[in-house]
């Protein structure tokens, strides 16, 4: 526990913190007695995984859980007991006191105002006194302090004309308009690039430097613990498993828990240590093609003209390679692996499997074709059909394509079941029974079904927490080692590919940038965009956080 | 990674979950039993109204006696008499059948047409899409009235059929457009998405994938159509362009009723209460076989 700050007492202060979900008549306690303090002028962040509780245990400092949630404890904002606030003294503190950044910042901004009167009757709302002309130079030069260019002109702007990353330096902006002594960020960047994740955490950070804003970060990106946080606390199941200032946290954890959440975080091996998977596979390479994509362009047409998703993409993958994909969001990766899956129309271009070139197939032939290939997505909610059992999920494409039926299905299924390492008997489960990782991998036993030639595996991981993560990441890793299947793995994240891809495609704007090994792409880059794309991608380490920062910083200045 | 933190459902005995069938679900809960009655007296009664019609004595709706007009509840007649003197219950009796079949055909005939429409524009997208959007843009914007006179004067014998016919081309275009909004929605989920990269038939992906998990809004609004049907043939026998008189139908009942409201408000109370037991009881059983049928529900 940190006593840090002798001379006045920690700006907020939890005590015993417990809350309850009340449904009918039962109650659901998800968090368990918290302690914690976050000291003025301190960034501190809490790490955990989803259930975790700490998100609420946030929202409950401002008491903006729905109606049926009870909290026990005190939440003390410079020794004032929130929790004994009526409904008037509290909204006095919201917004004036308290400010929260959401995840989605899209969907924060209301899409039919400009985001100049939004600022402006966010100032005004705490700040009734001030005439509109003064909020409106208020609001402009909040959007210069978050990093909007020309501010000024960009106030009549509307949400949908910003891209992801400036909508939430807008509402960083707005929650900055009304100088809250405490920012409360809940996931800020993890819907976006890590280029853009990159710049929001430097705006955090330049905050609570210049400004001396008190900052709770709420996150489960180790890396971006490591990046930006002061202190960190640890919750798991609605109790804190461990605090501690932050290099101690990442050198010497001391709960069972923290450790294994340092160990899950997928690493980029900056030094290029350790065996490369590719050392070991090179000998299954040979040079017949598997899949082969040639000058591949996709154009979509939307009701405002055309856009290019690809404009023309080549590559290739061999049998038994693990291909990565890696490019920021509208590069185009996800095209190109619908495009091989057949979901998207091709503009032109070539996709080849094998001999096979998909783009000429009549209706069921392609059918067949698609037999021998697998394919995983992103989001392991909506990868199941809801009404299929998790047995009739797996056994679907045996069933249509093999036509095997009854007790040799059933076998079947029990035993794709088990290789991913789910019990046999589950088969009669329904998906929304199963966790966000469980039902990823029952994803990927159908997927890998017919013993597929090449998988498509689309972020499979992206939406699942680190440790989970790195369970089905193994998985496919060893999956691919039994089967021997060519894998095309779509990702955002550099540190994912460094632990399964033997070749790496770095993919921005709908073009390749740079295509070579994993040791070439992420050790040794040629292209600006992939160091770019190298260094912005966060690692667990703070020291090595706080290096980079400080060779930014030294870049721009 | 040995450590594996995800929640796990609490699992029985073998590993497997406890689970309840449809119908296990289904009579586990009274509100279903309630409905199930209320329906199932009203089918025995369009079934065989002769059996029930007599009950009070009378027992003929066409046996009205100009004397008795307009008389309230009382012996002889239990619901009392309507303007014309015929006994209300006689008549609700044998206006069930007329009134339910029109009631349930309409419903069942828009909805195939919605599900035949609805599907094709939400799953085809494109050209098929803007087509049949725009077919059924027209068919929403003709005036029901107008278009039903119409139809309903050039054919000869107007039966219990061709006036659920005639009510279902009007009934089709909303359901079509909510079919095609969840059908859409469903699409865009991954687990169609895998379906087609699995290489399976759009008719089973059709099947199995989209339709049972975009069924439950259109259900919803079907269940309350079949009440809005059974009054909207009253407008037409009304008009003179529905059934063909003497008939008798709950509408009929309802739209005669309308104008004595103040004067006589058994004429209209008692057939409305018939009327929205059974839609109430539809919409009820719609909803929980509707949960029942999703295993999320059970």
């Amino acid at each position: 526990m940190t006593a840090g700050h002798p001379d006045a007492g920690p700006l907020l202060s939890v005590r015993g913190l417990r809350i309850a979900f009340v449904d009918g008549s039962h109650e659901h306690e998800v968090v368990h007695g918290v302690d914690l303090d976050v000291a003025r002028g301190e960034i501190l962040a809490l790490v955990g995984e989803s259930g975790s509780g700490k998100t609420v245990t946030a929202l409950a400092a401002a008491r903006l859980l729905p109606g049926n949630a009870r909290i026990d404890g005190r939440v003390l904002l410079d020794g004032v007991d929130l929790t004994a606030l009526d409904e008037r003294e509290l909204r006095s503190v919201r917004g004036s006191r308290i400010a929260f950044i959401f995840q989605d910042p899209a969907g924060a901004l209301d899409p039919v105002f400009s985001i100049g009167a939004q600022l402006v009757e966010a100032i005004r709302r705490h700040r009734r006194d001030l005439a509109r002309a003064a909020a409106r130079e208020h609001a402009v030069g909040l959007l210069d302090l978050v990093g909007i260019p020309d501010a000024r002109t960009r106030m009549g702007d509307y949400p949908h004309q910003f891209s992801g990353g400036q909508c939430q330096r807008i509402m960083i902006a707005m929650a900055l308009s009304c100088e809250p002594e405490l920012l409360v960020a809940d996931e800020p960047t993890t819907a976006l690039d890590v280029t853009v994740q990159q710049e929001i955490l430097d705006v955090l950070v330049d905050l609570s430097a210049r400004l001396g804003t008190t900052i709770v970060i709420i996150t489960h990106d180790m890396g971006v613990v490591a990046d930006v946080a002061d202190r960190v606390v640890v919750m798991r199941d609605g109790r804190v498993e461990e605090q501690a200032e932050v290099h101690r946290l990442f050198t010497a954890p001391r709960a069972d828990y923290t450790r294994v959440l340092l160990d899950a975080v997928p690493r980029l091996t900056l030094e290029g240590a350790g065996p490369l998977a590719s050392d070991t596979h090179d000998d299954a390479h040979d040079d017949t093609a598997l899949l082969t994509v040639e000058d591949l362009q996709v154009t979509y047409r939307t009701a405002r003209g055309t856009v290019d998703a690809l404009r023309g993409v080549s590559l290739r993958i061999t049998p038994g390679e693990v291909v990565g994909l890696v490019g920021e969001s509208g590069s185009g990766k996800s095209t190109i692996g619908r495009a091989v899956l057949g979901l998207t129309p091709v503009t032109s271009g070539r996709v080849r499997l094998g001999e096979e070139d998909l783009s000429h197939l009549r209706r069921a032939r392609l059918r067949a074709v698609r037999a021998r290939i697998g394919a995983v997505f992103q989001n392991p909610a909506a990868a199941l059909n809801p009404r299929y059992t998790v047995g009739a999920s797996v056994g679907e494409p045996l069933r249509v394509h093999r036509g095997v039926r009854g007790a040799e299905l059933d076998a079947q299924v029990a035993a794709l079941l088990e290789s991913v390492r789910l019990p046999a008997a589950w088969a009669r489960r329904y998906p929304h029974e199963l966790s966000g990782g469980q039902r990823q991998r029952v994803a990927i036993a159908r997927a890998v079904s017919l013993r597929p030639e090449l998988l498509i595996a689309d972020e499979p991981t992206s939406a699942l927490d680190v440790s989970v993560q790195a369970t089905v990441l193994d998985l496919i890793r060893d999956l691919q080692d039994q089967l021997r299947f060519g894998c095309l793995f779509i990702t955002h994240d550099l540190a994912v590919v460094d632990r399964l891809c033997d070749r790496v495609v770095v993919l921005h704007a709908g073009r390749v940038v740079e295509a070579g090994t994993r040791r070439e792409i992420l050790h040794a880059p040629t292209e600006d965009y992939t160091r770019r794309l190298v260094a912005a991608s966060p690692v667990a380490d703070p020291v090595e956080q706080r290096r980079r920062r400080a060779a930014r910083r030294s870049l721009v200045s | 990674m040995t450590v594996e933190i995800e929640p796990s459902v609490t699992p029985a005995a073998d590993g497997s979950v406890v689970r309840r069938g449809v119908w296990r679900t289904l009579r586990r809960r009274p509100a279903f039993w309630v409905c199930l009655v209320a329906v199932a007296l009203l089918a025995v009664v369009a079934a065989w109204p002769a059996g029930f019609g007599g009950l009070f004595g009378g027992g003929d709706p066409y046996d009205c006696d100009l004397l008795e007009s307009a008389v309230g509840p009382g012996p002889g007649h239990p619901l009392g008499t309507d303007l014309q003197g015929c006994d209300i219950y006689t008549g609700l009796v044998y206006g069930t059948r007329t009134s339910l079949s029109i009631g349930l055909l309409t419903t069942a005939l828009a909805l195939g047409i919605a599900f035949l429409v609805g599907t094709t524009a939400g799953y085809r997208g494109g050209w098929a899409d803007s087509v049949l959007a725009r077919v059924t843009d027209i068919f929403l914007g003709f005036p029901f009235i107008l278009g039903a006179i119409i139809i309903l004067n050039s054919t000869g014998d107007r039966s219990v059929l061709t006036v659920s016919v005639v009510l279902a081309i009007f009934t089709w275009p909303t359901m079509a457009r909510i079919v095609r909004t969840s059908v859409r929605q469903v699409c865009d989920a991954e687990f169609v998405a895998a379906a087609r990269a699995m290489g399976l038939r759009s008719s089973r992906i059709v099947v199995r994938y989209v339709l049972p998990n975009a069924l439950g809004p259109t259900l919803a609004v079907a269940t309350i159509t079949v009440g809005g049907v059974i009054v909207a043939e009253s407008t037409l026998t009304f008009l003179g362009v529905g059934l063909q008189a003497p008939s008798v139908s709950w509408g009929l009942q309802l739209a005669s009723a309308q104008a004595q409201f103040q004067e006589h408000p058994h004429m209209l109370l008692f057939p409305s209460l018939v009327l929205s037991v059974t839609v109430i009881s539809l919409i009820a059983l719609g909803d929980m076989l509707r949960d029942a049928l999703d295993p999320r529900g059970r």
